[in-house]
Formats: structure tokens, C-alpha cells, sequence
């Protein structure tokens, strides 16, 4: 295809072509001549190291060389990294848009893009994570990379230099100011750099020459006499770089993730301290200003919400403001206030989109619907509405005759159709027959013998004299005289005044604030007028059977017209608060979100989540699992872990010293945790002196509510509080459950340390007993007794009353009193460990019918009896271990263990009279058969046994502080225990009626422990105006204790009000409905939602908890091992590489021997 | 300016000159057998794919040992290839890395982990995909409008060390013709076995075309050579800009949730019973896997890229419009570039008597 010029172009010369800019050819670029391609049948023989050229070329003056070996500390090079990328930026201006540069240039965009390319992964990774800590790790995770990957070589150079005096890192810059790798090609390198660098590696002219090099070769064993010394210690040093460059790309691959790996691990510790603290401090101090400002808005009185929104700052939703401005606008001038249903429709939308969520949106909308803000279907009254209704009652008489006129018409077809079936030859000459012959003919027919027909033949027979002719032209003509309608002309008509005065008299029923009719008004409107339309025409001599037709006419006619005019009314007043309201909770609630989220709200990141991520894997450490039990506890099921488990802690317990040690490493971990999370609950819930931004946030919206008719949305609002401050109480609640529970664990397995041993008497064994019996379990001694003897006895009055079920069977086999121990003790530990949720067993015997044979009898007393043993107090050495750990711990602890206690067996739980507070402080002998020790109480006669027993009583009485028993009827109790005393000290007077005994007996018996359902039914069943009165209090006490489990304010003033209307009723004789009046009660006091509470408080079970752990350590373990593995793995390999560096082998077969160093073996 | 015949001066020795000197004035081979010789090799894809091959095993088994060994013959060529093996490595190790930080103790934890390391791994596959987009997308443009293949690969025969038969003994390297603007091997492209200058010229003259120079000329090469500097210098330049453009959408668009629709145990299930099953037709197995590729590629790709455009809150929004419409905005530059600036269309052929001609 190439044309050759000469022939075919027509051209005597041969063109020159030019670029059109200046465009000098590099030197590079003219083809030069290579002997090698053109000869290459010849073989050369490489040529000999050559010696520097001492000769200058004549004529041509050499370049002063300005190439310069590169040595800089660590700033300085960062410094010419920085800048560099600078250049880099030139180079690829050049190179990307003029096309200019050279393959060094080229090869540094590759660098920069590089570095920008992966700067932009980060971001982009980042932009897509919702939490600081995440976005922040892909610019850790970014930056050990590089770091990792500038590192790696240079440590791997270390002992290079180290052990030669060769830096393969090294890097120069030449004559044109380009900054390289030295060793970088293997067949171009230039040692002439080196003739200046003395021993020490610097720069320095009056060194002798290479003096660097020989101190090299000495370094590496090169005899000082061979000859050629230098290029021999040339080819070694670059025999050491390329060597060094292998294995740094070998192993670079593999170490650069794992080092990255290990140090972005590393710093996630020390970035998330960082976070946390930011966050924790940065919206702490968020909600502490805004704090403050509420005081300020408080302390106001006539608080306007305009200057709360003022105030606080609040921006307002932009789109919803400007629509709702516009609303109020139009009231003002005074324009419509109506809007149409689907304006309506978006309004609310958009409110609905904007609350979604908060908790409070429901409230708002369900306002919307009540009509405090809109009407729907209301008319506006204004002066058209007279006239409208004016002219609609002029045109009343006229649309009664068109009726009527239209049902003659009507009854005339009818008629003229069933004649013509009947007599279809007469269908020309109709017109001139007359209607009586017509009906004649067909009162005679078959069809016309019904009554339907009749009725129509009577009515029509009105117009017998006319013919079908004459009829038909009135009809059409609405001749009213001849269709006897002339009745139905009425002049008489409503003037706009007496139209007025009955829609005045309406007024009363229509809203007060606005000029409108609701439907309900729209309604008596109607008849109002109606009423006043009759009277006119009556007493203008109207026959009554028109002015009723008339009416007729005038209810239809007005109700056309009010559903043309109706439209929904909305009040932009209203509208206005309800949406600043709402948008100045959105705005606390914002920062109140932003707060939890950074402490206590169960997210990633948050202080909390934080905690969880660390404690168990402490916790475990500290109870000293093995590493066979860590591997067992991540692989197995709850069931057997748990046996694992209860082993370990009761290992540890039996160690007092450890034990203790343990617990107090606890306490200071959980302590930790448990404080930063009551602070949150502090800044954000308070204390009644001291309210937190919640509790400020509630009295605000109350105080800008107050006097505003927003029932629902008070409503809302109150279930929002209610509901923040519960989650915010159940999350700390939680915590300090979950952390309390393996230290109470420990303190219970520690009183669990049982045995049984042989039981020796005069050397013969008798049976089994219970050894350390001052320690063991009252659980262990109440149910089976200290030995084999109090066993059978147990068991043998067990078969014969029915009492026990469980150990029946074969009790007196031997060895059966150790397994009935052995059993016992494994169920309390396992529901320690992981059935402390307590429904689990709590139902089941709960639910247990009495006299059923399937289960324990006494299940509710051993119920009682083991919550007691579950959440006991502290033993001393336990509370001092965690006083050592963290102080105040233990109280909060104990709180804690009351709180739960009392909300599991609460004053509604039927266990509860079958359970007491174990006191460690006492020798109280643990028997809780009250009612037998009030009896034993009362009939010894004995003083110093009477005080004994009587001071067993008067704690037991006081401990019974749970809320809703009445302080009287315990003062009562205790008057009567010690009037008892007193009578038998000095024979005071004091009457031991049975009432007396049974009124102690009560402190635990029914009445008084009344769970919450009965005392409700009692209450509406009694007639007694006291009694009710006296539980109402008790009910009030039993349902503020309950504040957070119920939905709202409201819920509980309903409760009290109809109450209230009961003992109103029984005073007063007021109405009450008492049907259904129980079910508000129930609905709130619903035991689901009640468990369900708890359920949620209720912290994480030990299980669990040391199950998580051990699988989360487990999978560090393997990580880490993995890691470690790979990176000891490729040092191994390295340094073996390192070891052999250097060596003679085929590649290098050196002419000289190595001299013996002093680091060789010999 | 160029004066044409200065510059084809040199050519004219090369090929006249010295092949008519004596070859006497040179040491003779001892055996005259087949002398291996640079040369251009075809760039169909196959070829490609069979010298890239060879070159990935030359980095295992010839470049690295050597490299151990401290070879003295040692090259920048190799140099640069086993750098490529950290390259390659580091990424899939990294993620493999936090593979198995999964925890398979703790369902849940591990399901979330699982998903991390799964848009890990698509992230360095992708990461790896968007890099040779990159490259192809220039490399295309080049080639469709200058006629060069920036990867057209030549043989360059390496000598053999004197007095050294060893082991990873290298015969040649397989390098690219353009590879470097400053060494460019010009010779390669000429066509030796061509019995006149056009036919030696073909090449040149075949790329003087697309460069769109107007008129016929007898020395394409020498007027061609500046204009193909400039081209390789503003390809590579764009392609490494290009890359750093791209490879953050790939990572973008594996990080979608778009991927996590399709469970990897579903995958293998289909693969198992639906495509490498025996007992199905042929028509099933082939129909299955386009559900599958439809299912785990094409539909989760499509869904991502929408994703990441649209974002999951405001700032990712905005890196995903950002970085798609910068690669966008890139590409069309650097192609926009390539096609404006290196052509020779404005260039004047110049007759030397009648002065400019058009």
C-alpha cells in the first residue's frame, strides 16, 4: 500500500511534511545505529568492565555531572514526598494534556494516581458508613496500608546494612534533578556516585576515593589484594540489591495486609477511646445548653411557644412552615380558611412524614383527625349563606310543582302502558278516549285488581274528565290549574331576616371561634329552618299537607346545597402551635438521639455498645476458664455449657482469696461501665431535684400545652415521655443487671459449697449428713433436713400429707439423700446462671392448681424460698470485695437486686406471701412459716421465749415494706407484738383476742399482700365508702410504682377518675356504669405487658453472657493466630533469604575467597 | 523542524550502509545455527493471552529465583515484573485476612462479618476490574484511532552471560513495543523482510493514515515518530488518571447492599443441582445459567450502580454522583484529548517548489 511518492503523486519533489508547533526530536528518538540487530549472526563477547574514561573528547566540553546520592532523615523526606507530588501534578499536566515527558514522569503519574485512587476508595468506603468509628477505620485501614507498605522494606534492609554496609534502599537524584531508586536496574548503576562517600556514608571530597566501598568489602570478607578489588565489591553490592529486591517483592505481598492488619487492630483501641470521648463530650455539651435554656423558658410565666422556639433556636420544617404561613395569611385577610380534601390529605402527610418515628407523630396526627384543628364538612357563615338560602327557599313552591308535575306524568305512563298491553288495537285513536273510560276498562283487568294498581287508578281517577290529549298538553304545558296543582302556588317567601334569626338560634351549636357549621350545626340549621319555613306558610293559611311537602322539599334542597358548600375548615392558630410545638420536640429530641446514640442506646459505637464489646471477654478472663473449657464453651449448647460454667464458678468460689480478688477486678470493670451509663441516665432522665433534659423537655411541652384544647396530642406526648424515659431506665436497668449477676452468682455458689459424707456413729455408719452445715444452704436444709434421718422424716411425712412430690420415689434407697442434695444444689445453680429471668420457673409453679397431684404442693413456698436464695443480699466479704473494686457499686447492686426482686415477685405475684427478705445480719432461722411462729408467739407464756420470738416477728413485719401494705396495719402489728411482751414483762393489760393474732397474721396473709387484680375486684365489689377509699390509696402507691410500664398520664388519671366516680356514686348516688369499668385497670396492668417489662430490663443471663465471650474470644484467638502465624511465617523466610544473601552460588561464582568474619562459626 | 531526509539519513545507513560491510571484522559464530532476533510478535488476543501467560509463569519461575540468585544479568524489565506478584497478592490477602476474623461462634455477628468480607473480596475484584477498564478504555481509543497497540508485544532476545550455563537461563522477554516513549523500538515496527521502502514502511504508513495525514509520504515513520511519543505519553498519562478515577467506583459499587440479596449458599446450590448436574439437558443446564449470571452478576451489578448513585444518606450520595461523573467527565477528556491533539490532520504538506500545497 505505501505508494511510492514518485509515481504516484504528482509531485516533482518529494513534500515535507511539518508539525505545525515546535517540535524538537529527542535525541533518544533519531534511530541509532545497533550492530548487534543488523550483525546479529555474529556473537559478541561482553566487554570487559571498563575503567573510567580518562579522556575528554576533543571539542565537545563534558557537562558538569550533577547526579547525587539521596540521603535525607525522616522529615526531610517527607518533606520531598510532599513536594514531589507536586511535580507530579506538573507531570501529568504536561503528559495528560500537552503530551510531554518522559517515561520517568510518566511512571510518577502511575504513583500519584495511585495514592489518589486509593485516597478516593477510602472516602468513598467511608461516605457509606453510618458511624464515626467505621468511617474512621477506612483511613486507619488506608493508612497502615501505605505504612505497611513503606515499612516493610525498609525493615527488611536493616540487617542488610546492618551486616554489609549496603543500603538497598538507596536512592539517588540525577543530572536531571529525577529522583530514583539506585538499584532499581541492575545493568545501570552508577558507583561513579559513590567516589566522594567516605566510611561513614557522607559526602566528602577529601575522603580518599570509594573509601565507603572498601569498608564494605571488608565488611563482607573481599581479600584486600585480589585484583579488581572494586569491581569485585561492585558486583557483591549489586548482587545484594537485586537479592534484597526478591525477596521485598516476594514477601511484600503477604506482609503488607498482615502488618496493616495488626496495626489498624492495634489503634482500633485508641481511635475508639478517641470517638467515644468526643461524642460522649461533644453532645453532652449539646444537651446541657439546651438544658439550660428550658430552665430559663421554665422560670418564665405566660410562656408563649413562639418564645420557646425563640429561645431554643428551633428551625422550623422549611416546606411545612411556609405552607402553614400561607394558611394564616389567608385567615388574615380574611380570605378562606377552608382547604379541600386533598390539600387536607397533604397536610397531613406531610406532618405525618415529618413526625415518623419520634414517637410523638402518632399524637399529632390523631389531633389532626379530632377536630380541634380542622373541621371537615363545615360551611362558613357569612352574608351568601342568607342570600344562598333566600333564593333556595323562593324556588321551594317552584320544585314542588315540577314534582308533583313529574309524578302525575309518571302515573299517567304507567297507566297509558298497561292499557295499551291490554288493548294494543287502541293505540291510534288513545289520545281522544278519556282517562275514566281507560280506568274503567282496566279496574276490570286482572292486573288492575291489585292493590298496587288501585292505589294508582284512585290517584289517577282524579283526572277522569280529561281526555289522554288534554292531560298530556297540561302536563307538558304545566297547566296547574288542570292538574289540580293550583294549591301547590305559594308566594309567601322567607325574607333574609327571618332566615337569619334561624340560623342564629343554630349558632349556639356551631364552633364558637370560627364563623362555621359543623355537620352537627349543618343538621339543626336545617330543621331550624324548616321549622321557621312551616310556621310562615301556616300562619300565611298554607294547607298542611304542602307545607309538609314543601319541607320535604326544603330539607332536600338545603342538604344539596350544604354539600356543595361544605370543605374542610382549618384553624391556623392552632395549626401554627401544634406545629411549632412539635417542631421544638423534634429539635430536643435530636439532640436527646444524638446523646443516646453516643451513650447509652444499644448501636454500634455507642458507650455502652462499647462496654459490651469488652466486659464479658474480661469478666471471663477473671473467672478463669481453662483454655479445654473455652474451646468446649464456644462449640457447645446452653444445656451443657451451663454445667461447664457452673463448675468454674464454683471452683473459683470455693478459693475465698480469689474469689474475692475476682470480684473486686469485676467491680472495677463493672463499675466503670455502670457510671458512664448513670450519667447518661442523669443527663437525660435526672433525679426529682436535679431533672435531666427528658424530664425538662416533659414539664416544657406541658407548660406550652396547658390551656391549649390538644387533648390528643397531650395524650401522644405523655406516651413519648413516658416511653424515652423507660427505654433510657430499662438500658441502665439492664447493665447493672447483667454485670451484677455472675458477682451474685459467685456469692450464692459460694453458700452452695456443699457436702455429704457418711454419717459415723459409735463407728458404725448410720447414714449420710450435710458437712460445713453452718454454711450450707437453708434451701438445702428446709426441704431436705441436715441428714439421712431428717430426710426420711421429710419425705416420710411427705408421702403421708402430700407435702413434697418430687423426692418420693425411692428416698429410702441408699444414697438417696446425697443425690436429693446433689440435685438440689445443680437446679439453684442452674437457675442462678440461667434461669434467673424467672418466668422460666417462676409460671411454671406459679400456675400450679392447688390439690393437683403432678407437682410440688408447696411449689409457691419453694418459689418464694429460692427467689430469696437468688436474690439475696451480698454476703459481707462480698460487698467488701466489690467496695474494694468500685466504690458504691454494691449498693446500686443491691438497688438493683431489690428492684428486680420486687417487680418479679411484685405486689401482684402470688408468691410473693410466700417469700422474705433474707437478712445476713441475723440469725433469723430462715423459716418463713409466719403464721406458726405469730401462734408459738402468742401462746408461750414464757418472757424471755416471747421476746426472742418477738423480735424474729417485729423484723419479719418491718421487712414487709413492700408499697400498698398500710402503714397501719403493720403499726398495728407491731403495737400488738409489743403489747404482748410488755403484758407478759410488767402485766399491762392486753387482750390476745383472735382478731389481735389474726391482725399480725395478716401482715403476710391474704388482705394484705392482695395482688393487684383481686384488689381491684374487691374494690368494686365493696359498698363500703372507707374501704374504698382505703384502696384507692394502696392502688395508687401499686400503680406509681408501675409508672413507666403504663402507656400514659392519661392512662392513670382514667383509672383515678373512675374510681373516683365510684366513690362519688356510693356517697352521692351520682350515675356509674359499672360494667366494664374494670377493663382500663386490666388493660394497664395486663400481666404480658408487665412481664414483658421485665423481660427487657432484665439483664443478659450469665450463660449467655459467658457463652459470648468465650466464642468472641475464640474468634480473636483464630485470628490472631492465623495472623501471626503468616507473619512469622514470612520473617522465617526472610530471614533464611537474609542468612544466604550474598553467597557465592552459580549465578555469581566469585574468583576470590571469602575471608573468615568475625561474626562466622567456626 | 524536521528536515525529512536528515532524518531518514541514519535508516538509510542502518539498512544499506552496514550490511554491505565485511563481515570478516567480526569474531564468527561458532555454530551459524538459527540467531534468534527482536522482533514483533502478532497482537490478536490469543497471542496476548499466551505471552501474558507465559509472562505471569516467567514471574515464578524465572524472574523471582533469578532475582534470589543476585543474577548478574539481572533486568529493569524484571525488576519492574516481580512487582507485579505484591500487586496481585496484597489485595485478596487482605481480604482473606478478614475472612477469617468471621466469627462462626456467634450466627449473627458472623452473617454480618460474612457480608463485610464478601464485599470485600467483590471490592478487590472489582478494584481489579475497573483498573483494566481503565487501561482498556485507552487502549482502545488508541488503537481505533491511531492504528498503535499500546500492549503490542515484541520479543527482545537477551544474551546469555558469558561463561554461565545455569539454571532460569532466559531465552527472551516478551515486552511491548510502545512501552517506553523514550526507547520506543521504531526498528521492530519496520518490515524487515520487505523488498522495497514501502513494503519495509508498511506499518508506518498503515498508522500515518489513522493519524489522518493528508498526503502520501515516503518517510511515515520519521514523520509519525514525535506524534507517537505523544500519544503513548498522554495514553499512559490517562490511563493511570483513568484508573484512579475508577477503581473507587468499583470498591463503591461492592459495597452495595445490592449484593447481599443473593446468599452465597444459594449460589452453590444452583451451581451443584442446576448447572453441573448431570442428569439435566444440556437446554437446562445452559438456561440455568444464564439465571445465574443473570441473578448473581448482571441484576446485582445493575441494582449496585443504581445504589451507589442514589447513596444512603446525603454525603454518599454525593461521592457516588461525584466519583461516577468525574470517571465520566475523565473519559471523555482523555479520549477527547487523544483524538484532538495527536493528529496530524492540521499538519501542511510542504512542496518544496510550489510552497504550501494544502
Amino acid at each position: 500500500m505505501t505508494g511510492n511518492l514518485f509515481t504516484k503523486i504528482q509531485i516533482p519533489v518529494r513534500p515535507q511534511i511539518q508539525a505545525p508547533q515546535n517540535n524538537q526530536q529527542s535525541a533518544a528518538a533519531s534511530h541509532v545505529f545497533n550492530p548487534r540487530e543488523t550483525f546479529s549472526r555474529f556473537e559478541y563477547p561482553q566487554a570487559l568492565p571498563l575503567s573510567q574514561a580518562v579522556t575528554v573528547p576533543k571539542g565537545i566540553k563534558e557537562d558538569p555531572p550533577k547526579g547525587k546520592l539521596i540521603k535525607e532523615n525522616f522529615l526531610e523526606s517527607m518533606q520531598s514526598t510532599v513536594k514531589s507530588y507536586g511535580d507530579y501534578c506538573k507531570y501529568f499536566y504536561n503528559a495528560g494534556f500537552k503530551g510531554t515527558g518522559t517515561d520517568y514522569s510518566v511512571g510518577k503519574i502511575n504513583d500519584l494516581a495511585i495514592r489518589v485512587g486509593s485516597l478516593g476508595i477510602a472516602i468513598t468506603l467511608a461516605s457509606s458508613k453510618f458511624f464515626p468509628f467505621a468511617r474512621g477505620m477506612e483511613f486507619v485501614g488506608l493508612g497502615t496500608w501505605f505504612a505497611a507498605m513503606a515499612a516493610w522494606p525498609k525493615l527488611l534492609a536493616m540487617p542488610v546494612k546492618a551486616k554489609t554496609g549496603i543500603d538497598p534502599t538507596l536512592k539517588y537524584e540525577d543530572s536531571q534533578g529525577r529522583r530514583k531508586s539506585f538499584f532499581e536496574d541492575r545493568q545501570y548503576l552508577c558507583f561513579d556516585l559513590f567516589k566522594h562517600i567516605d566510611k561513614n556514608g557522607n559526602y566528602n571530597p577529601n575522603a580518599p576515593e570509594y573509601e565507603m566501598f572498601d569498608n564494605i568489602g571488608d565488611k563482607l570478607g573481599i581479600p584486600r589484594n585480589i585484583p579488581n578489588r572494586r569491581e569485585a565489591i561492585q558486583n557483591k553490592i549489586a548482587q545484594y540489591a537485586v537479592q534484597y529486591h526478591a525477596l521485598t517483592m516476594l514477601t511484600a505481598g503477604v506482609m503488607t495486609p498482615v502488618l496493616s492488619s495488626i496495626v489498624a487492630d492495634q489503634l482500633q483501641i485508641p481511635l475508639g477511646a478517641a470517638i467515644e470521648k468526643t461524642r460522649t463530650v461533644h453532645t453532652g455539651m449539646n444537651i446541657q445548653s439546651l438544658s439550660k435554656k428550658i430552665d430559663s423558658l421554665l422560670a418564665q410565666n405566660n410562656l408563649h411557644v413562639d418564645t420557646a422556639i425563640e429561645t431554643l433556636g428551633t428551625k422550623l420544617d422549611p416546606k411545612l412552615a411556609q405552607k402553614i404561613e400561607k394558611y394564616s395569611l389567608a385567615a388574615q385577610e380574611g380570605l378562606s380558611q377552608y382547604i379541600s380534601p386533598k390539600e387536607e390529605q397533604i397536610l397531613s402527610n406531610l406532618l405525618g412524614q415529618r413526625y415518623y418515628g419520634t414517637g410523638f407523630g402518632a399524637g399529632i396526627l390523631q389531633e389532626l383527625q379530632s377536630g380541634s384543628v380542622i373541621s371537615r364538612n363545615a360551611i362558613p357563615v357569612n352574608a351568601n349563606l342568607g342570600l344562598d338560602i333566600v333564593d333556595l327557599s323562593r324556588s321551594i313552591s317552584g320544585k314542588l310543582q315540577e314534582i308533583k308535575t313529574e309524578e302525575i306524568r309518571n302515573l299517567f305512563n304507567e297507566i297509558e302502558k298497561t292499557y295499551l298491553n291490554l288493548n294494543p288495537t287502541n293505540k291510534e285513536n288513545i289520545n281522544s278516549l278519556k282517562i275514566s273510560d281507560i280506568l274503567d276498562s282496566l279496574k276490570n283487568s286482572k292486573k288492575g285488581r291489585t292493590s298496587k294498581f288501585r292505589s294508582l287508578i284512585t290517584s289517577a281517577s282524579e283526572y277522569g274528565n280529561l281526555t289522554v290529549e288534554e292531560l298530556k298538553n297540561a302536563i307538558n304545558s304545566k297547566d296547574l290549574e288542570k292538574l289540580n296543582l293550583s294549591k301547590y302556588q305559594v308566594n309567601t317567601t322567607l325574607s333574609e331576616q327571618e332566615i337569619w334569626r334561624a340560623l342564629d338560634s343554630v349558632k349556639g351549636i356551631m364552633q364558637n371561634t370560627d364563623n362555621a357549621f359543623t355537620p352537627v350545626g349543618q343538621k339543626y340549621a336545617s330543621v331550624q329552618l324548616q321549622l321557621v319555613f312551616g310556621n310562615k306558610f301556616k300562619s300565611a293559611g298554607v294547607d298542611a299537607e304542602v307545607v309538609n311537602a314543601m319541607n320535604k322539599v326544603l330539607e332536600n334542597e338545603l342538604t344539596k346545597y350544604f354539600n356543595t358548600r361544605r370543605g374542610t375548615l382549618i384553624r391556623p392558630k392552632q395549626l401554627q402551635e401544634l406545629f411549632k410545638i412539635a417542631e421544638l420536640n423534634l429539635q430536643i429530641k435530636d439532640k436527646i438521639d444524638s446523646y443516646k446514640a453516643a451513650t447509652i442506646k444499644d448501636i454500634a459505637e455507642s458507650v455502652t455498645a462499647r462496654s459490651w464489646d469488652r466486659l464479658p471477654k474480661k469478666y471471663f478472663n477473671l473467672i478463669g476458664f481453662t483454655k479445654e473449657e473455652l474451646e468446649q464453651l464456644a462449640g457447645v449448647d446452653t444445656v451443657k455449657a451451663s454445667k461447664i460454667i457452673a463448675n468454674r464458678f464454683s471452683e473459683l468460689a470455693k478459693d475465698e482469696n480469689k474469689l474475692n480478688h475476682a470480684i473486686t477486678m469485676m467491680s472495677k470493670y463493672a463499675g466503670n461501665a455502670v457510671t458512664k451509663e448513670q450519667k447518661a441516665f442523669i443527663q437525660l432522665v435526672g433525679t426529682t431535684e436535679n431533672p435531666g433534659l427528658i424530664t425538662k423537655a416533659e414539664k416544657l411541652t406541658e407548660k406550652l400545652l396547658s390551656g391549649s384544647p390538644f387533648d390528643e396530642m397531650r395524650a401522644g406526648f405523655d406516651r413519648y415521655f413516658i416511653g424515652s424515659k423507660k427505654s433510657v431506665k430499662q438500658k441502665v436497668i439492664n447493665t447493672i443487671d447483667s454485670l451484677g449477676k455472675p458477682i451474685q452468682i459467685l456469692d450464692i455458689f459460694k453458700t452452695l459449697d456443699v457436702e455429704v459424707v457418711p454419717k459415723v456413729e459409735n463407728g458404725i455408719i448410720v447414714g449420710e449428713k450435710l458437712v460445713a452445715s453452718e454454711k450450707a444452704p437453708h434451701i438445702v436444709k428446709e426441704f431436705l433436713g441436715v441428714d439421712t434421718q431428717e430426710f426420711f422424716k421429710k419425705m416420710q411425712d411427705d408421702l403421708e400429707t402430700g407435702k413434697y412430690y418430687t423426692f418420693q420415689e425411692g428416698y429410702d434407697e441408699p444414697g438417696a439423700y446425697r443425690k436429693a442434695v446433689y440435685s438440689l444444689v445443680d437446679y439453684v445453680k442452674d437457675i442462678a446462671l440461667q434461669k434467673n429471668d424467672i418466668s422460666d420457673w417462676i409460671t411454671k409453679h406459679e400456675t400450679q392448681p392447688e390439690g393437683f397431684t403432678k407437682g410440688i404442693k408447696h411449689s409457691k413456698h419453694m418459689v418464694g424460698t429460692m427467689a430469696d436464695t437468688i436474690f439475696a443480699h451480698f454476703s459481707p466479704a462480698t460487698r467488701a470485695a466489690i467496695e474494694n473494686g468500685s466504690r458504691g457499686l454494691s449498693d446500686i447492686f443491691e438497688k438493683n437486686k431489690t428492684e428486680m426482686r420486687r417487680r418479679l415477685l411484685g405486689a401482684d405475684s402470688v408468691i410473693v406471701t410466700h417469700s422474705n427478705f433474707r437478712n445476713y445480719d441475723t440469725n433469723f432461722v430462715y423459716s418463713p412459716d409466719f403464721c406458726q411462729l405469730v401462734d408459738e408467739f402468742f401462746n408461750t407464756t414464757d418472757l424471755a421465749k416471747a421476746q426472742d420470738k418477738g423480735n424474729q416477728l417485729l423484723k419479719l413485719i418491718e421487712s414487709r415494706e413492700i408499697k400498698g401494705l398500710n402503714d397501719k396495719e403493720i403499726s398495728d402489728a407491731i403495737n400488738s407484738v409489743k403489747g404482748y411482751i410488755r403484758h407478759l414483762s410488767d402485766g399491762s393489760p392486753f387482750d390476745k383476742s383472735k382478731s389481735c393474732i389474726e391482725g399480725v397474721k395478716d401482715i403476710y396473709n391474704h388482705n394484705n399482700s392482695i395482688n393487684m387484680t383481686k384488689l381491684i375486684k374487691n374494690l368494686f365489689d365493696s359498698r363500703d365508702v372507707n374501704y374504698v377509699e382505703s384502696a384507692k390509696q394502696r392502688l395508687i402507691l401499686l400503680l406509681e410504682d408501675r409508672a413507666t410500664e403504663l402507656g400514659a398520664k392519661k392512662d392513670f388519671q382514667d383509672v383515678l377518675n373512675t374510681i373516683n366516680g365510684y366513690i362519688s356514686h356510693l356517697k352521692h348516688g351520682t350515675d356509674f356504669n359499672k360494667t366494664d369499668c374494670t377493663k382500663p385497670f386490666y388493660r394497664i396492668l395486663d400481666t404480658k405487658t408487665a412481664n414483658k417489662d421485665i423481660g427487657e430490663m432484665a439483664g443478659k443471663n450469665t450463660v449467655d453472657f459467658i457463652l459470648r465471650a468465650a466464642q468472641n474470644i475464640r474468634s480473636r484467638n483464630k485470628w490472631q493466630m492465623l495472623v501471626w502465624s503468616l507473619f512469622a511465617g514470612t520473617v522465617g523466610i526472610s530471614l533464611i533469604t537474609l542468612a544466604n544473601m550474598g553467597h557465592t552460588n552459580s549465578f555469581n561464582p566469585d574468583h576470590w575467597k571469602r575471608l573468615k568474619q568475625n561474626g562466622d562459626k567456626k | 523542524m524536521v528536515n525529512l531526509v536528515q532524518s531518514l539519513e541514519p535508516r538509510q545507513n542502518n539498512a544499506a550502509s552496514f550490511r554491505g560491510m565485511p563481515e570478516t571484522s567480526f569474531k564468527k559464530k561458532k555454530k551459524p545455527a538459527v540467531k534468534e532476533e527482536d522482533k514483533i510478535l502478532p497482537n490478536d488476543v490469543f497471542s496476548k493471552m499466551k505471552y501474558n501467560l507465559k509472562k505471569t509463569k516467567d514471574i515464578a519461575l524465572t524472574h523471582f529465583p533469578r532475582g534470589l540468585y543476585g543474577a548478574p544479568d539481572y533486568t529493569f524489565f524484571e525488576y519492574l515484573q516481580t512487582a507485579k506478584f505484591p500487586y496481585y497478592v496484597g489485595g485478596p490477602i487482605l481480604a482473606a485476612l478478614f475472612y477469617a476474623g468471621v466469627k462462626y461462634d456467634n450466627q449473627l455477628a458472623g452473617n454480618a462479618a460474612k457480608k463485610v468480607a464478601k464485599h470485600m473480596a467483590l471490592g478487590v475484584g472489582l478494584y481489579y476490574l475497573a483498573a483494566s477498564l481503565a487501561k482498556g478504555i485507552i487502549n482502545t481509543t488508541v488503537q481505533l484511532s491511531r492504528g498503535m497497540d499500546l500492549n503490542h508485544p515484541y520479543q527482545r532476545v537477551i544474551s546469555k552471560t558469558p561463561g554461565y550455563s545455569g539454571i532460569f537461563q532466559k531465552g527472551f522477554e516478551i515486552q511491548k513495543v510502545f512501552g517506553s516513549n523514550e526507547f520506543t523500538r521504531w526498528d521492530v515496527l519496520y518490515k524487515k523482510e520487505g523488498n522495497n521502502l514501502s513494503e519495509i514502511n508498511e506499518r508506518y504508513t498503515d498508522m500515518a493514515k489513522k493519524f489522518k495525514i493528508k498526503a502520501e509520504t515516503e518517510d511515515p515513520d520519521g514523520t509519525l515518530k514525535h506524534l507517537i511519543k505523544k500519544t503513548i505519553i498522554m495514553a499512559k498519562a490517562w490511563q493511570y488518571a483513568l484508573t484512579a478515577l475508577f477503581v473507587p467506583i468499583g470498591i463503591g459499587i461492592a459495597n452495595q447492599k445490592a449484593w447481599d440479596e443473593e446468599n452465597l449458599q444459594e449460589f452453590k446450590g444452583l451451581l451443584k443441582n442446576g448447572i453441573f448436574n448431570s442428569k439435566l439437558s444440556a437446554k437446562t443446564k445452559f438456561e440455568n445459567t444464564k439465571i445465574a449470571i443473570n441473578d448473581y452478576v448482571i441484576h446485582p451489578f445493575i441494582e449496585s450502580v443504581k445504589q451507589f448513585w442514589h447513596g444512603n444518606s446525603k454525603a454518599s450520595s454525593i461521592i457516588g454522583k461525584t466519583t461516577m461523573s468525574l470517571a465520566g467527565l475523565g473519559t471523555l477528556t482523555a479520549i477527547g484529548l487523544l483524538l484532538t491533539k495527536t493528529t496530524a490532520k492540521n499538519y501542511k504538506v510542504e512542496n518544496k517548489s510550489d510552497g504550501v500545497k494544502s
